[in-house]
């Protein structure tokens, strides 16, 4: 199996499953990426750290009633990124499709 | 990389998340088409206002409901969907609802073009009647994306 072009930062599952999320969407807040991983807040907020580290999301925090809104979006290097770890997933068990999740 | 997961589990929950931000929403309020409805009502009858003032105002308010409502929805849903990758079963409902919007558009102008009342009461019934239907075009196509992807 060949591992080239895997990206270590995304191929985490909870990773590649933010990173699935935002490059289908305009932004999405913690909550709703901690319901749909199904995990901690720490743990989300360890998983979104490391992919904001690599350049892959950008956050922006907001105050507004009870708490504040932490909001994610994927920046261009992400949703690059994103492809290509698709695009190698796909080559590794063969799919010649163009169509990505 | 420690570990490999196996590619073709990984691409498959990439394509179940993927579709998470079209899928995963909460209930449509019942309020929420005939609220739409009256809001582009009103529009219309805005457009028969004649006092500059009063119509520009009118307009400003319609507008400031609009932005609000966005901001709760956007709140309340927790993600904004892109509106270029939805699932097929989705992107189809939105396709079908872009040609009903062109007809209502089509639809009040020529009601207008005969009465401003007329136009008021064809924009506010059509918006409710296709927003009603699109909500539960969407919830069974949204049903049928979950099961595919399950």
């Amino acid at each position: 199996m060949s591992l080239e072009g895997l990206d270590p930062v995304i191929h985490a599952p909870k990773r590649l499953a933010a990173m699935a999320v935002l490059a289908n969407a305009t932004s999405a807040d913690f909550g709703f990426l901690r319901t749909h991983l199904d995990v901690s807040d720490s743990d989300l907020s360890k998983q979104m750290s490391a992919l904001e580290k690599a350049g892959y999301v950008a956050v922006t925090k907001s105050s507004r009633g009870r708490g504040g809104v932490t909001t994610y979006r994927i920046t261009r290097a992400g949703s690059t990124a994103y492809r290509r770890h698709l695009q190698a997933l796909r080559a590794i068990v063969g799919t010649t499709t163009d169509a990505l999740p | 990389m420690e570990s490999f997961s196996d590619p073709r589990q990984d691409l498959a929950d990439a394509e179940r998340a993927a579709a998470a931000p079209y899928v995963d929403y909460p209930p449509t309020p019942v309020w929420y088409p005939p609220a739409v409805g009256v809001w582009a009502g009103a529009l219309v009858a805005v457009m028969g206002v004649d006092t500059d003032a009063l119509r520009y105002a009118s307009l400003a308010v319609l507008i400031g409901l609009e932005v609000l409502f966005i901001a709760w929805y956007r709140r309340q849903r927790g993600v904004t969907p892109s509106l270029r990758r939805a699932p097929r079963e989705i992107a189809r409902e939105m396709r079908l609802y872009a040609v009903w919007a062109v007809l209502v558009l089509l639809a009040v102008l020529g009601a207008y073009a005969l009465n401003l009342v007329l136009a008021v009461v064809t924009a506010t019934v059509l918006v409710t009647v296709g927003l009603t239907v699109y909500e539960r075009r969407y919830a069974r196509a949204a049903a049928a994306t979950r099961t595919r992807l399950a």
